[in-house]
């Protein structure tokens, strides 16, 4: 037994020294031209410098070592996630020109998130939700759908891998602050994203949505806080709410606040 | 430990049920938003003018430095408040209605009303001739044809079926003729009481301000004055 396996590991060596020498023929080809000056080395009869053999063949984390099957390695950025939750909304609206009533409403709704990273640091999301305000008789509907683009300037690897994302897009709601009409406006929002990876099962994301302003006619401005714990394909979490509209007669602010949770299936 | 609990739960109950059940200030209603209804009687034995604000959400209670004065012919009329089916009333009292009423309402965080002038039908001053003979009955008042108000005449006792007309025209003198008071029992002899009330009644519809266009300010008007008349039939 043990000499085959010196055997294997001389045969790895020699196998890892061809694709290092397949690597400087295609190289060029891969990143581009070289100059003529590279592409002419001084010394071509003179041969390449041999390097030491590795003590032990690493195989890359992202190709099948042998016939074991590596488990999927999890982005620190993007995602795919569906799921439902509900959340309780109270604060303030506002009647005729501007009196202060109290309301509260139960909201339900779906999210789909899906966020992708074709490069390293820029990405780009898209999220719909949707879902019934109240359940009785007054019960109406709020839908969102929204796209950002994205950019990851932190992300790491290593024991916790993680990463943090920012960006901005353009959203398009109705139904949200229940009361304010007419009930749909468009908007632009910015967004930060922290994800993290502490252990191989648990993944943990926090996220911030912020709208400065919409095409209402009041000055509406919302946040959207979000905390989630996944470990495999499901994710659990909670939601905070606050939106804040300004104007009428008298100028006042109409605070609304909500919470809630989720729970979804999501995929890393 | 179930003692504690349950007393935990009663406190959070009772501050629960005080969160909703706060009553509605005035700071928390627009001025557009509000209906302010005025009403004022004047039946000859003194008058009240009532003022009761309302908003969207129902009545509510002047507060927070919110005010409210009235004055009738430029005399400043003392407001109190008074509970009528659970609503704060504004009520005034005074001698009889004469002369325009001013409303103002001051709010420190709001736009405030100022000078509304609301306009009170005149006096009546009735009298009547007594009935002699087969005359008719002839009464006379003080004049308002330009007014925008309803008149309206009542001719009541214990033996007559009441009368009751809408007058078209405020000229300050009418008569009834004897054969149009109806008596219940003609056969019974001998004097009949009768009063007679002629009332004026007006109503202001307007918003409060603008741009509001709903109706902000609502009064009501009614002056009446009664006399007695023996009628022999």
């Amino acid at each position: 037994m043990r000499a085959s396996a010196t055997e294997n590991r001389a045969l790895r060596t020699h196998e890892s020294r061809a694709a290092r020498a397949l690597l400087c023929l295609l190289a060029p080809l891969v990143l581009g031209a070289a100059s003529p000056d590279e592409a002419a080395p001084s010394q071509p009869a003179e041969p390449l410098p041999e390097l030491p053999p590795p003590s032990e063949p690493v195989a890359a984390p992202s190709a099948p070592a042998g016939n074991h099957s590596a488990p999927r390695e999890r982005s620190t950025v993007e995602m795919a996630r569906l799921d439902a939750g509900v959340m309780y909304v109270r604060g303030l609206k506002m009647l005729g020109f501007g009196t202060l009533a109290r309301y509260q409403v139960l909201v339900g709704f779906i999210d789909l998130d899906v966020v992708r990273f074709p490069h390293e640091r820029f990405g780009f999301e898209i999220h719909l939700n949707g879902g019934p305000i109240g359940f009785d008789e007054n019960a109406q509907v709020e839908i969102g759908l929204s796209g950002a683009g994205l950019v990851a300037p932190f992300r790491w690897k290593g024991r916790a891998p993680g990463s943090f994302v920012l960006g901005v897009g353009g959203t398009f709601e109705y139904g949200r602050p229940v009361w304010l009409e007419p009930g749909y406006h468009g908007a632009p929002f910015g967004l930060a994203r922290f994800r993290i990876f502490p252990t191989g099962t648990v993944g943990l994301q926090t996220a911030y949505r912020f709208v400065p302003i919409t095409t209402n006619e009041l000055a509406l401005q919302e946040h959207d806080v979000e905390l989630g714990v996944s470990t495999g394909l499901l994710q659990l979490g909670a939601r905070v709410r606050v939106d804040e509209v300004r104007g009428g007669e008298p100028a006042r602010l109409y605070r609304s606040i909500g919470g809630g949770v989720f729970a979804g299936l999501v995929v890393f | 430990m179930k003692t504690r609990a349950f007393w935990i739960g009663l406190v959070a109950l009772v501050m629960l049920a005080g969160c909703e059940d706060e009553p509605m200030r005035s700071t928390d209603v627009s001025t557009l938003d509000m209906l302010v209804s005025l009403d004022a009687t004047d039946s000859g034995d003194g008058a009240t003018v009532r003022v009761r604000i309302s908003s969207p959400l129902g009545g509510l209670r002047l507060s927070d430095g919110d005010t409210l004065r009235l004055r009738m012919g430029g005399n400043p009329l003392t407001l109190r408040e008074v509970e009528e089916d659970e609503r704060p009333v504004y009520l005034a009292d005074a001698a009889s209605l004469s002369g325009d009423i001013t409303l103002d309402l001051e709010r420190r965080a709001d736009r405030s009303i100022v000078d509304r002038v609301i306009p009170v039908p005149p006096p009546i001053g009735l009298t009547a001739e007594p009935l002699l003979g087969d005359a008719p009955l002839k009464l006379a008042w003080n004049a308002a044809p330009e007014g925008k108000h309803v008149l309206g005449l009542v001719v009541d006792g214990t033996c007559i079926k009441p009368l009751s007309r809408t007058l078209p025209n405020d000229v300050g003198q009418y008569e009834i003729l004897q054969a149009e008071l109806a008596p219940l029992d003609p056969a019974v002899p001998g004097p009949c009481p009768l009063q007679v009330t002629l009332a004026r009644t007006a109503t202001l519809q307007e918003p409060i301000a603008p741009p509001a266009m709903q109706i902000g300010l609502y009064a009501l008007f009614m002056l009446s004055r009664t006399v007695d008349v023996s009628w022999t039939p």
